[in-house]
């Protein structure tokens, strides 16, 4: 035989990728060549040891960089480049064809606005405390959240979500709307950012509840995912069970099964 | 079980659910993990390639067909990746003489944070880190990755052939090492 295809045969033998067959073939030429056998398991002992070397396992680090990466760059998917022609004509074009919510959120947004410029003006002329003005200024943008969140776009949406790391203090019907969007948005990077929203506000054991009791109503695999990594850095109660009910759906991804597995282990 | 394949999922990032790469990363970091970690014994500098791997995945998805196997497809985008980094680290470490300062295997406890070797183990890991990258990468793929040999063949460049005759005389290399080593540490 020639000593290329030995090499290759010890080769294969040792990563079982030989049939029965030709596996048996091997065994008894080597048994008829000791030159060959010797050669070989000193290969053997070699490849054996290679085996037993371990690999660590990623650290959490690792997946909190990665998916905070990966979230970076879908939010910057669903923003448009403020230079593109696009953007320039989608207003002109959404002015005629929108519809009757849009025109609300308009006419919200001018109040809105009117409001800011009257509020900062009246400021400057009157002897307001900084408190009254904190207390102010927190109420516009808790009305600018609520009805970004309300608005068809998702850009809009994510708009109010970045909005909420502004607030001081979220009030219950706030909370309620992050959650809300949380449940039900059908815009998977929407309903991330919501995550991360609500997360500011993690001290309030509504929110808590809210996010554990979400886990079950995602049928995203990457809202799973870092809900039940949340969960864990939460330790909230009630968790492990939440996981566990998911973990009944039959359609989950193998990989999320996985995760969400890893997950209960360490509320457990 | 609903289960995509990795092409499908690659075919969803490459479409703009990017959302889909969760899954690919789950499916594949512990491997890249130690692909990397055997290449380069730097638990730091592995996690932040295989990071940079998926970075790069994003930004070469238009160039993702699915005529080929998704893992043949990263892993030539990982080995790249730490070709480049190791050359860096080579030409920046030419001037104090030394083959490789990041990818060295250090004497101290560093590398053995989370795994506890015996002493034929670490001796082991000092005779791959003294072999050639690309023979050290060969042995990797092939004992570590999963890979069969024509997967291996396609990410090397190299024929089938050729990657089982030059996994057999890296094993025989390997040995050989090991030996030196071991006399040296006892003062043979």
């Amino acid at each position: 035989m020639d000593t290329n295809k030995i090499k290759e045969l010890m080769i294969d033998y040792l990563s079982e990728t030989l049939a029965e067959d030709e596996k048996r073939a091997f065994e008894n030429f080597l048994q008829e060549h000791p030159k060959h056998q010797k050669e070989f398991d000193n290969l053997s002992s070699s490849w054996n040891a290679l085996g037993s070397l371990e690999t660590p396992e990623p650290r959490q680090e690792m997946d909190a960089t990665f998916y905070s990466m990966l979230n970076d760059y879908s939010k910057k998917g669903s923003r448009r480049s403020p230079f593109s022609l696009n953007s320039f004509f989608d207003p002109v074009v959404t002015f005629f064809t929108q519809n009757n919510k849009q025109w609300l959120y308009r006419v919200a947004m001018l109040v809105i606005g009117l409001g800011l410029g009257y509020f900062f003006k009246a400021n400057t002329q009157t002897n307001v405390s900084p408190q009254m003005a904190l207390q102010e200024t927190q109420k516009v943008r808790e009305s600018l959240v609520l009805t970004l969140l309300e608005q068809p776009a998702a850009n809009k949406r994510m708009q109010a979500l970045d909005e909420t790391n502004k607030l001081e203090q979220a009030n219950e019907t706030i909370v309620i709307a992050l959650l809300k969007t949380l449940n039900n948005d059908t815009n998977v990077n929407v309903r991330l950012a919501a995550i991360e929203s609500l997360l500011l506000f993690a001290d309030d054991p509504v929110v808590r509840e809210g996010i554990v009791q979400s886990i079950v109503h995602q049928d995203s695999p990457i809202v799973q995912v870092t809900i039940a990594k949340v969960l864990v850095a939460l330790q909230e109660e009630g968790s492990a069970a939440a996981i566990k009910k998911l973990l009944e759906k039959e359609d989950l991804d193998s990989s999320v099964r996985e995760e969400l597995e890893k997950s209960v282990k360490s509320l457990l | 079980m609903n289960s995509l394949s990795d092409n499908a999922l690659m075919l969803k990032v490459k479409s703009g659910e990017v959302d889909k790469l969760g899954l690919l990363y789950e499916r594949y970091k512990k491997m890249l993990l130690g692909f990397f970690f055997k290449m380069n014994h730097d638990l730091e500098a592995s996690e932040d390639l295989v990071q940079n791997v998926f970075v790069r995945i994003l930004k070469y998805k238009h160039t993702f067909t699915g005529s080929g196997k998704f893992s043949t497809w990263m892993y030539h985008l990982a080995r790249n990746m730490y070709y480049d980094q190791y050359r860096k680290n080579k030409k920046e470490s030419k001037n104090v003489g030394v083959d490789s300062v990041s990818y060295k295997l250090a004497d101290d406890n560093s590398i053995e944070i989370q795994i506890d070797d015996n002493e034929q183990q670490l001796q082991l890991k000092r005779a791959l880190q003294e072999l050639h990258p690309e023979k050290r990468e060969l042995l990797i793929l092939s004992r570590y990755q999963d890979m069969k040999y024509q997967e291996i063949a396609e990410v090397t460049g190299m024929s089938e052939g050729a990657v089982r005759v030059k996994i057999h005389r890296t094993l025989k290399e390997l040995k050989e090492i090991y030996f030196t080593l071991e006399n040296t540490h006892h003062g043979y």
